[in-house]
């Protein structure tokens, strides 16, 4: 009946059922239109006075536009009609120009229909862009794994609260270990960059995985979204357009706390940090706003072997006669940490201030161990579980009725990576060819983010507020970590100066 | 020189060296007596740790549950030497590091599956969550201090074992020739059983002393056991006393190298390369002084003579 004018064409039967739901016909005194809307849009034309149908791929003609030519990709494709030697022939005359019996009408439908299938499966494949791939690397083994079961829990309400769609589209959401390596964080993010072909890839809890895994996806012309990491390179130097945070810069919260300490009137500060690439910046940070004197500082070891066992650094800082200790110890290390300042006898007689230490993970293994010494400890960030705002309060809700537990600000800072995602593939209709659209669209950080309306700085870092946090018991006697006060307003991080973008 | 932190120091290094020696004990005797690689030895550490923690909850008592753990550590010891380990006595080095490795991973998820990914904390007992001022400058935490305590009495009493004991008597000969103990008609296989539970059982009393300080988590013995091989190579494989003596080596060296080594580089290099570099070389001290001493001794310091 017909024949393929085009050598470029993949058998794939299994887009048939799809295709026939979106058929959409359309007849004029021209000839006819058959259009097919499945990721791509497909218009196929019979002009009345021609032997073939001519079938447009509009969102290959697209992407040629936005300069992303791939290989073997077609925006047109011409079949050739082998037209029946019969009686009915479509050539207008003077005569039956206007006027078509039904059974021509029907041949011609028919017709048309099967000829735009066949269009279909020579341009779709090409174009099968059906769902929205979201690849999501955390840690979910070793002692920080459940730092990573939050984010991907909160993430998970976040799909559940959008009904799985953005633009219109299904989500796929494919959640991999980096095992807290960089060297896994890298493997992980090539799998799911070329395995599984995603369209975003976020998550990354930790600063030195994030970095060894950003070339891996932003190379590949992928969106990479840290959910938590903020190196300082990410900011500055290395900063990509294709790169966004749903979190913070490193430096912002510790620098937040440097500013409470001077409003605490603290002289001296002891410094304690993980020895890699977000300890450093959590130090310097501190260091940016601190107004005193740094009488002594211990960069104690990092990564799956990490120093947990302060006994010679606390030793140190009680020596140093210092009037507070600042200490980042994320994950496994801050119960660890808080254990030995207690049983070490420095509560109440060197404050602690501390960043990314006390969160919901660690209070709730502190509050088993009845370790009250964290009740009334500061710490800073941009979130809190009882920040008054309706996006937070439901997220919060639900993250509780499904875990029984607070959310940490891992969690949130998931919640809002989706978030984003979804306002960017939004933006485009789920377009995802469209990347200038969505990055457009992300850079307006206009989605309902659990931490308030807050604004993208030009190195794609949010500009946002930073409170003040007390351990508070709430209402059913569990501890969380509460809202007391801004302490610094619309801060953007210290690093955009150094980004080109 | 702070001579009061200069004796914190110590304190604090002679304590990381009793926990060393509790895992290491364990190590040399079965590496020293059996001729096994056991690498999943801090897994042992660990389970010891976590059935602590799970105990200590339920009896909200931190003695009764590390009295009902170690029972429980010992049984799980046996079953590790019953299924897996027996299995392998007649196997070459290899295969020992290749079964005991898939035991880690094995005992890493069960207890994944069984605990969760969170640690567990271990709640003290108020008299034991407190301060000690030995004078009125050097204060120690009191946990601290039962440590080198407990560590003490168990290095004593299985000085007592060893050295006045018939079983020691066999266990010592096991560690010079074994050939020869099974030969006069010694039970080899039960002499073999009692080490590897008693080298579990020490294990497991060492993860449920760092736990309160630490907490129990996954994976928790996967890094001290390294320390711990270290501390046997340096001491000299069988031997308790080496191993005694290279605890207390290492986790010295271990300690006053956190302390004093930023101090040390900050007089030759910058203060911000020093705060780098200090913590990484510091961390490979150990190592150094390994290498240093197979170089001299290549038997280790106490290392049986002529094998």
């Amino acid at each position: 009946m017909f024949s393929l004018a085009t050598g470029n064409q993949t058998e794939s039967f299994h887009h048939l059922k799809r295709i026939l739901l979106l058929i959409n016909i359309t007849v004029t005194n021209a000839g006819m239109q058959v259009s097919i809307h499945s990721g791509s849009s497909v218009t196929a034309k019979l002009h009345r006075s021609k032997d073939h149908i001519t079938v447009f791929d509009n969102s290959h003609a697209h992407a040629e536009r936005c300069g992303d030519r791939r290989a073997g990709t077609a925006s047109r494709v011409v079949i050739i009609v082998n037209r029946p030697a019969s009686h009915h022939d479509y050539k207008p005359s003077p005569i039956n120009g206007q006027i078509r019996t039904k059974r021509e009408e029907l041949d011609m439908r028919l017709r048309i229909v099967f000829l735009s299938l066949a269009a279909a499966l020579v341009a779709l494949p090409a174009a099968a862009a059906s769902t929205v791939k979201i690849g999501f690397v955390t840690t979910l083994t070793t002692p920080a794994g459940a730092m990573g079961r939050d984010m991907v829990e909160a993430a998970n309400i976040a799909l559940d609260h959008i009904g799985h769609k953005m633009g219109g589209k299904d989500v796929e959401f494919i959640v991999e270990d980096d095992g807290f390596k960089p060297e896994i964080g890298k493997q992980k993010t090539d799998k799911l960059v070329k395995q599984d072909d995603v369209h975003f890839v976020t998550g990354y809890i930790w600063s030195h995985v994030l970095l060894a895994s950003r070339k891996s996806a932003l190379d590949a012309g992928k969106f990479l979204i840290s959910a938590n990491a903020g190196p300082s390179l990410l900011a500055g130097k290395l900063c990509h357009k294709n790169f966004f945070s749903s979190s913070w810069q490193n430096d912002q919260n510790p620098m937040a706390t440097g500013e409470v300490l001077n409003a605490k009137g603290v002289k001296k500060l002891y410094i304690m940090s993980p020895n890699y690439a977000a300890g450093k910046n959590m130090v310097s940070g501190v260091q940016r706003t601190f107004k005193g004197e740094i009488v002594g500082k211990d960069m104690t070891k990092w990564g799956k072997d990490m120093q947990l066992d302060f006994s010679a650094e606390l030793a140190k800082a009680k020596a140093s006669g210092a009037d507070a200790i600042f200490v980042f110890y994320p994950g496994p290390a801050g119960p660890a940490f808080i254990k030995q300042y207690q049983q070490a006898g420095l509560r109440g007689v060197i404050p602690l201030y501390t960043v990314f230490t006390v969160d919901a993970l660690s209070l709730g293994r502190l509050q088993k161990a009845k370790l009250g010494g964290v009740l009334g400890s500061w710490n800073t960030m941009f979130w809190a579980p009882d920040l008054d705002n309706a996006t937070n309060k439901r997220f919060v809700a639900d993250f509780k009725a499904k875990t029984g537990r607070y959310p940490t600000h891992y969690a949130a800072q998931s919640y809002d990576a989706i978030m984003l995602i979804k306002s960017g593939v939004d933006a485009v209709d789920g377009n995802m060819d469209d990347q200038d659209g969505i990055r457009a669209a992300m850079m307006k950080a206009d989605f309902p983010s659990v931490r308030g309306k807050f604004r993208y700085g030009p190195n794609h870092f949010p500009i946002q507020n930073f409170y003040l946090r007390t351990v508070k018991e709430d209402a059913a006697g569990d501890w969380f970590v509460s809202h007391v006060s801004t302490v610094l307003t619309d801060h953007q991080d210290s690093y955009h100066d150094q980004c080109n973008l | 020189m702070d001579w009061t932190l200069l004796t914190v120091q110590l304190l604090n290094g002679l304590q990381l060296g009793i926990l060393l020696f509790l895992l290491a004990s364990g190590l040399t005797l079965i590496f020293g007596i059996m001729d096994f690689v056991n690498l999943a030895h801090g897994s042992l550490y660990m389970v010891g740790a976590f059935f602590c923690a799970t105990f200590t909850q339920w009896l909200d008592s931190f003695l009764l549950g590390l009295l009902l753990a170690l029972p429980a550590t010992a049984v799980i010891g046996l079953l590790v030497e019953l299924v897996v380990v027996r299995r392998l006595y007649q196997r070459d080095h290899l295969d020992h590091v290749l079964a005991t490795f898939g035991l880690i991973l094995v005992f890493d998820t069960l207890t994944q599956m069984i605990w969760g990914p969170d640690g567990q904390v271990i709640p003290l007992p108020a008299w034991l969550d407190g301060q000690i001022a030995l004078t009125s400058d050097i204060v120690l935490p009191t946990y601290r201090i039962a440590i080198i305590v407990t560590g003490l009495a168990v290095a004593f009493g299985l000085f007592v074992l060893v050295t006045q004991t018939r079983l020691g008597m066999r266990i010592r000969a096991g560690a010079s020739n074994r050939t020869m103990i099974s030969a006069l008609g010694i039970n080899i296989g039960l002499l073999f059983s009692i080490v590897f539970v008693l080298g579990a059982v020490l294990a497991g009393l060492a993860g449920m002393m760092i736990a309160p300080i630490t907490e129990a988590s996954i994976g928790m013995g996967n890094q001290i056991i390294i320390v711990a091989f270290v501390v046997i190579v340096i001491g000299g494989i069988g031997s308790i006393k080496g191993a005694f003596i290279g605890a207390i080596i290492v986790g010295l060296i271990d300690t006053m190298g956190r302390s004093y080594l930023d101090v040390l580089f900050k007089l030759f290099m910058s203060a911000q390369n020093a705060e780098t570099s200090a913590p990484a070389v510091s961390a490979m001290l150990i190592y150094i002084l390994m290498a240093v001493i197979l170089a001299v001794r290549p038997t280790g310091l106490f290392g049986p003579r002529g094998r």
